[in-house]
């Protein structure tokens, strides 16, 4: 029963369809409410529509479901612009950090004015990679440099 | 102070949903 409609989130989630991908995480949850894969990907569509309060909520509300998903919350923190909140759960973190786990670090640092961190976190990334974003990630890099000068 | 671009929001992703479909 559930298999259909995972396969429809999957599709929505691959043409970033957030709307109609939210619908049918509610429609899986409605059938059966303990579904960890749904309640995260609920979330992350949440997120995607620019409901971060009510991303960061049903995370809350859904703490066992959830416990792994340290970006999202660090991320939804940082959109309600709580920032210490958001550098709290980075660095609670026990293993070494993802790369788009560094890259919002990154950002964070640059919001609580810790420049000398955040310029290490830029000069890193901007090392370790080679994707679409890089040109993107130098700006970020370069202003994190002239403001901490 | 300028305004970083926000790169991390580009890896926000569902999770894998291989083993459900
Ligand atoms: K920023």
């Amino acid at each position: 029963q559930l298999r259909p409609l995972y396969a429809e989130l999957q599709k929505y989630g691959q043409t970033q369809d957030w709307d109609r991908a939210l619908k049918t995480t509610r429609k899986i949850l409605g059938i059966s409410s303990n579904e960890k894969k749904a309640t995260q990907s609920k979330i992350i569509c949440l997120m995607q529509l620019d409901k971060f309060d009510e991303a960061y909520g049903t995370m809350t509300k859904n703490a066992n479901d959830t416990a792994d998903l340290f970006f999202e919350r660090a991320y939804c923190e940082y959109r309600l612009n709580r920032i210490e909140d958001a550098y709290n759960t980075l660095k609670s973190i026990e293993r070494d950090l993802s790369e788009r786990e560094q890259e919002l670090l990154a950002q964070v640092l640059f919001k609580l004015e810790k420049y000398n961190e955040c310029v290490d976190y830029y000069r890193s990334l901007v090392k370790n990679n080679a994707d679409e974003y890089q040109s993107t990630r130098q700006a970020n890099f370069i202003a994190a440099l002239a403001t901490w000068k | 102070k300028p305004v970083l671009f926000d790169l991390a929001l580009n890896h926000l992703t569902l999770p894998s949903l291989d083993d459900k479909v």
